[in-house]
């Protein structure tokens, strides 16, 4: 059922941008324990799965992660990288990553100038970011990932262009999600679901034009999207829909050894301290018992999340697709505001 | 508070419904990673 697992190896990072789930804990400092990485790969390895992404925080700043790398591909696992890509201006930590068994460096570009980049990242990062991609593209594999959100909204086009300009792969869009923590939940960085719909509709049909392709991971109502556009998008194979959460297929495990169902979940985990107190592993004998059964915590989890979020996902054609975009954008706003009042 | 609590205390109609089977649906709404992940994209 899983098909890819997050480590989060630390939630601490040499960016600070807001709209980053790490932000609310204050990207706090500490590490996973690589005992316990290990334990989870071969874990998951064992009953197949392919994909291991490596998460922050920023995870190019974790002591032991050349050796994680190399164990994970070492079992078979794809390792990728998450990366705001600073550390990788560095030709020789990149090389040493790639050689190690790296399949691919995914690196975050806010914007397509400086000033929008560095306010987004809360630090002057753009010229090592570009310097990272950069360089990656020379000795491996790269992609950019770029967030659409309320900073970088008006730039989406030119920074996708820079991407390409850069040497990334295929250019890849996530929208923000309102800041979610223990205590609050703010609109933050995040656009509302049919402003994101716009800001992609008007994207899609300049690039299209252009002929530069992107990625898109839609994570708002496919039904805000003009269907002309939404239509081509399908056909082009430009659009990635629905949450692997529905369906049981990535889990993320944190340095406090918590499992989450999602990583936007950090400070509202889905098991707490998965291997006990006494720091006595079990996770081989327990984890699948626990993810698989349906009475259990993981499987009350999945049928919690499947609820239609207004009246008109009942009946759309999309429905088991879309799933009425990211649960956690109704966090704070409202689905039958965007969804049942959409034009 | 735990991940099912978030997702208690959604916004919205939160008329429950059955899972619906991947394979059930249109190729191109078929994830075929694990939709919004920050994988990157094999596309290339």
């Amino acid at each position: 059922m899983i098909t890819t697992f997050w480590l989060v190896l630390g939630y601490t990072c040499n960016n600070r941008c807001p709209q980053c789930y790490a932000a609310p804990r204050g990207f706090p400092n500490k590490w996973m324990n690589p005992v316990f990485a290990k334990e989870v790969m071969t874990t998951l390895r064992g009953r197949g799965v392919r994909t291991c992404l490596l998460i922050g925080g920023e995870p190019t700043l974790y002591p032991n992660l050349t050796e994680i790398i190399s164990f994970g591909s070492r079992i078979g696992l794809k390792m990728i990288i998450v990366s705001n890509g600073r550390r990788f201006k560095n030709k020789g930590f990149a090389k040493q990553l790639f050689t190690a068994g790296l399949d691919r460096a995914v690196i975050s570009l806010e914007g397509a100038t400086s000033s929008v980049h560095n306010a987004l990242t809360g630090r002057n990062s753009f010229n090592e970011t570009t310097n990272g991609i950069r360089v990656c593209s020379e000795i491996g594999r790269v992609n950019t990932l770029t967030t659409i959100c309320r900073g970088n909204s008006h730039q989406i086009v030119e920074t996708i262009e820079l991407a390409y300009r850069l040497g990334g792969g295929k250019a890849v869009l996530n929208c923000a999600i309102p800041t979610i923590s223990k205590n609050f939940v703010t609109a933050g960085q995040s656009l509302n679901p049919l402003e994101f719909a716009d800001v992609v509709d008007q994207a899609f049909w300049e690039l299209k034009e252009k002929n530069i392709p992107f990625q898109l991971n839609a994570t708002f109502p496919l039904c805000l999207l003009r269907r002309e556009t939404l239509l081509e998008a399908l056909r082009l194979d430009w659009l990635s829909v629905g949450c692997h959460m529905y369906r049981g297929k990535g889990v993320v495990f944190d340095p406090e050894e918590n499992i989450l169902p999602c990583t936007h979940f950090s400070e509202m985990p889905l098991i707490e301290n998965a291997t006990g107190d006494n720091g006595n592993l079990k996770l081989e004998e327990n984890f699948w018992k626990i993810w698989e059964d349906p009475d259990g915590v993981a499987g009350e989890f999945r049928s919690t999340l499947w609820r239609y979020p207004a009246k008109r996902c009942v009946d759309c054609e999309y429905w088991g697709g879309c799933i009425g975009g990211c649960p956690l954008l109704w966090t704070y706003f409202d689905p039958s505001e965007f969804i049942d009042g959409r034009r | 508070m735990t991940a099912i609590d978030v997702i208690r205390g959604l916004k919205g109609r939160n008329e429950p419904t059955q899972s619906v089977d991947e394979t059930s649906l249109p190729r191109l709404l078929r994830q075929e990673g694990t939709g919004c992940d920050c994988k990157g994209c094999d596309k290339d």
